[in-house]
């Protein structure tokens, strides 16, 4: 009897677990170092991408460009061929290209895609609380199974590579890609609000 | 190293690595697919089950042939972001300009940008 209800009772509490995590809620004490973010990025895709010749280039092909932070990690959706996302919220503090009005409620809603070494809670748990700036794609209407996490008629967003920039105590790092690997122009800035101001006026 | 057309004729030939199509999903090492990827890309390689901590036990890549297709070599560029991806699948990253590795649109029709260059030769062989 009493093996009996030690067994539900550890059952119980696992499942109570299990739901907290499953929460959305806010990730827990950000680090202030992108690092640990960014390496999972890596190690979750590797893309052949267009290059383009400086940050302003690729602004005008994105359809949004913001600065902002990540507050949450949510999971995403699949998409046939490109596989499974994690959402990420991005409280916005700056439009750079594009209009406020693309945003819900002052939240950008950017899905990155998950992998055998990337997964949602590895997202959620290295987040950075410094800023990034996102160059972005509308995915919105691109087919896809389940749900984004973003509330109903928010816009969904897939970051553009290597359009995806953080803040790095006083100078900034690339997210899927080293910038090293990019034209020159893209390490000109020496600070983020440089590069900000590069992606803005060229 | 089971793989499609495209990543078999890139990897086979210069490297020891022994390359062949499989339509088992279980023995697959690299599934190609195609699919609307995001403005800019054009092929994108992902782990899907890991061996261990280090090695891939099954990977998809992904080409979008929207993308590839912008410039006038359309094959030429299908065969060097094949090569790319494949690339990525046994270990290589992005650095240098000489070959398959680099991103982006090839810039002539040389068949030195589908193909890897004897440094990533030497890294894939040593790797495998």
């Amino acid at each position: 009897m009493n093996a009996t209800f030690n067994r539900f009772a550890t059952a119980g509490l696992l499942i109570v677990l299990a739901a907290c995590s499953q929460s959305g809620s806010s990730p827990q004490a950000q680090p202030d170092d992108p690092a640990a973010f960014v390496a999972f990025m890596r190690k979750a895709v590797d893309y052949d991408f267009t290059v383009f010749e400086t940050p302003r280039a690729l602004a005008d092909a994105s359809s949004l460009v913001v600065v902002g932070r990540v507050t949450d990690v949510l999971p995403g959706r699949t998409i046939d061929g490109i596989g499974t996302h994690a959402t990420l919220v991005v409280a916005v503090e700056r439009v750079v290209r594009g209009s406020a009005e693309q945003l819900s409620d002052g939240k950008a809603y950017v899905e990155v895609v998950t992998s055998a070494g990337s997964t949602v809670e590895q997202y959620r748990s290295s987040a950075p609380a410094g800023r990034a700036i996102f160059f972005l794609d509308d995915r919105t209407n691109i087919p896809a199974n389940g749900t984004s996490g973003a509330p109903d008629g928010a816009r969904v967003f897939a970051p553009i590579p290597p359009g995806l920039v953080f803040e790095d105590g006083a100078r900034f790092v690339g997210g899927y890609e080293d910038l090293h690997t990019m034209p020159e122009k893209w390490l000109l800035p020496a600070t983020f609000d440089e590069f900000v101001r590069s992606a803005e006026s060229g | 190293m089971p793989t499609g057309p495209w990543g078999r004729r890139s990897i086979a030939t210069p490297t020891s690595i022994d390359s062949f199509e499989a339509c088992n999903q279980a023995q697959t090492d690299v599934e190609w697919l195609d699919a609307n990827l995001p403005v800019g890309v054009r092929g994108q390689y992902s782990c899907q089950i890991k061996l261990n901590a280090d090695t891939c036990n099954h990977a998809h890549v992904t080409l979008d042939p929207a993308e590839i297709n912008i410039g006038p070599l359309d094959e030429e560029d299908t065969s060097k972001t094949a090569c790319h991806e494949a690339g990525h699948s046994v270990g290589l990253i992005h650095g240098g300009f000489t070959d398959c590795m680099r991103n982006g649109e090839i810039p002539n029709n040389l068949e030195v940008w589908r193909v890897y260059n004897g440094h990533h030769i030497f890294h894939i062989n040593q790797a495998h």
